[in-house]
């Protein structure tokens, strides 16, 4: 059983369609990464699942169950949504120890957690100080407090250092080893890549693509840019073998839908010099914006 | 019980409180050497003086019930909140528990300026105080004032959600609208919340041609609960999107 899913996930704020008929699982033991542009939906998901907000159709669970049947919640699940949902005049200790005693979590524990994400020294400081980076570590201290074996964590990377990176990396891969369901949304793929097991992809609140990161990787596609003595002769021969050509320069082709083998091989048959014979890997950046419809970056 | 502990922390862990506790109970001291100052000019009964100086501090009872909420919506807390309880309505019953006891101490913290501090300013002047009974039965309506008008700060609070907009909708209501009535023929203003709140005081003129005392706590008292039903079936219908 999955230990998050969505079915037929239907949020509507007025006629504008935040999520529409989303449907996915999500497992334990693995980091599943949560991707999609800005505005995608995937806060909305995510609060759904977390019981914060009241799906329109469709149903989000966590164990099988709605959750506000939770009965022991922050033991089930921790969740860091935003980096600034703090009152900024409470210090950083005095936040974690509402949540702890709303949860009957003792003081140790909110020690514990502030040692894990190096707050101790600033935790009597209010958080109006705290800089973003801060303030995402102690929104992650807040999601660990219980010790949840489910952590649904929205953009954590955001604002982070490189160290701040590697530690969550670290962190997400150790609590996915031991059995935990990690989700983790970002909007760029770079940062999930590192990390994450499986892939869940939306765009304009629907499920674009969910898949595992190698799948992914090897999905992405291949093109074969082809330097010939006579480009539109190969170009029309290539063609007529179901091929998609486009054409490079005055002497270069790039071609999809066939690999090397076959290229070489046409060529061969028509009598076709190839002067290069290469395959281009799109990258799993321009992948995911293939997928989630957006222009690559310039 | 957790969730009342909760509360407590959050509600003693922002200055705010203590802010406008002790500014309330400063105005509340300097209204008490005001009026033995200006006595002669007034004609205001001694029990009237000894009600002096809860002005300020029923505003600050008001905004506090008000920011117990709001400042949850505005800092974006709901969320962290109600992840730990996901249930809303035992958290709504605990904020509400939670502030009538702060109101409670605000308003014994009241009683121990007015009793440590204005009686016996007043008793230096010639003149004689209220009888001791009088003074008790003042200072028993105050403490219970307190403690409902954070409830009813609590109920405008979750109703309106914004914090300026609910603090002005609180203040607005209580001191300008709901005065209003008592200009109408009949004793409908007797059961507004100004007027209720005179009487719950023991204010003469409020109790004397309109409710008793224990009647009005009573309409205070359902005034409150009525907007804290209100808002609270809001705060558990709505979706926390921030």
């Amino acid at each position: 059983m999955p230990q998050l899913e969505v079915r037929n996930l239907t949020k509507r704020y007025g006629k504008t369609v935040a999520v529409g008929d989303l449907s996915f699982g999500v497992e334990a033991g693995r980091v599943t990464g949560f991707l999609g542009p800005n505005g995608a939906g995937k806060t909305t998901t995510m609060r759904a699942l977390l019981g914060l907000v009241r799906p329109s159709n469709g149903e989000a669970l966590v164990e099988g169950s709605p959750p506000a049947e939770m009965s022991d919640p922050l033991h089930t699940i921790g969740a860091a949504l935003e980096a600034t949902a703090f009152h900024p005049g409470r210090s950083g200790r005095n936040h974690l120890r509402v949540l702890a005693a709303a949860a009957g979590i003792p003081k140790s524990r909110v020690e514990e957690v502030l040692a894990m994400v190096e707050l101790t020294d600033s935790a009597n400081r209010r958080v109006k100080g705290y800089s973003l980076g801060m303030r995402q570590r102690l929104a992650l201290a807040a999601a660990l407090l219980g010790e949840p074996h489910i952590l649904i964590l929205d953009e954590p990377a955001n604002g982070l250092d490189p160290q701040g990176m590697r530690w969550l990396r670290d962190l997400l891969r150790e609590q996915a080893a031991a059995g935990c369901t990690v989700l983790v949304s970002s909007h760029l793929l770079a940062e999930v890549a590192q990390t994450a097991d499986e892939l869940i992809v939306i765009r304009d609140g629907k499920l674009v693509t969910q898949t595992t990161l190698d799948e992914f990787t090897t999905g992405a596609t291949t093109r074969m840019r082809v330097r010939c003595a006579d480009p539109p002769a190969l170009a029309s021969a290539l063609e007529g073998r179901g091929a998609g050509v486009e054409r490079d320069g005055a002497s270069t082709l790039l071609v999809n839908d066939l690999d090397g083998q076959a290229i070489g091989e046409i060529a061969l048959t028509v009598g076709i010099a190839l002067h290069e014979l290469a395959p281009l890997r799109s990258s799993l950046e321009e992948r995911f914006l293939e997928l989630t419809g957006e222009e690559a970056p310039q | 019980m957790n969730l009342l502990r909760s509360e407590v922390i959050k509600l003693t862990t922002i200055r705010s409180t203590w802010t406008m506790l002790g500014i309330g109970l400063l105005v509340e001291a300097l209204f008490a050497g005001l009026y033995v100052g200006l006595a002669s000019l007034t004609e205001i009964g001694p029990i009237v003086e000894v009600e002096t100086g809860t002005g300020l501090l029923m505003v600050m009872m008001l905004v506090l019930g008000v920011l117990a909420i709001t400042t949850e919506f505005r800092h974006g807390t709901a969320s962290t909140t109600f992840l730990a309880a996901p249930r809303r309505y035992p958290v709504m019953v605990a904020k509400l528990g939670v502030l009538l006891g702060a109101g409670i101490f605000a308003g014994l913290a009241y009683v121990a300026v007015n009793a440590g501090l204005a009686l016996p300013l007043f008793s230096s002047r010639e003149g004689s105080l209220p009888s001791f009974g009088d003074i008790a039965s003042v200072y028993a309506g105050v403490v219970i004032s307190f403690a409902v008008l954070c409830a009813f700060g609590l109920g405008v609070g979750a109703i309106v959600r914004n914090q300026v907009g609910a603090i002005i909708a609180a203040l607005a209501f209580f001191f300008i609208l709901s005065p209003l009535p008592e200009l109408l023929p009949g004793n409908i203003g007797d059961y507004f919340p100004s007027q209720a709140i005179g009487s719950l005081h023991g204010l003469p003129d409020a109790t004397e041609d309109g409710l008793g005392q224990f009647a009005g706590g009573l309409v205070l008292a359902a005034w409150s609960l009525g907007l804290f039903a209100l808002g609270t079936l809001l705060v558990a219908r709505r979706d926390l999107n921030e």
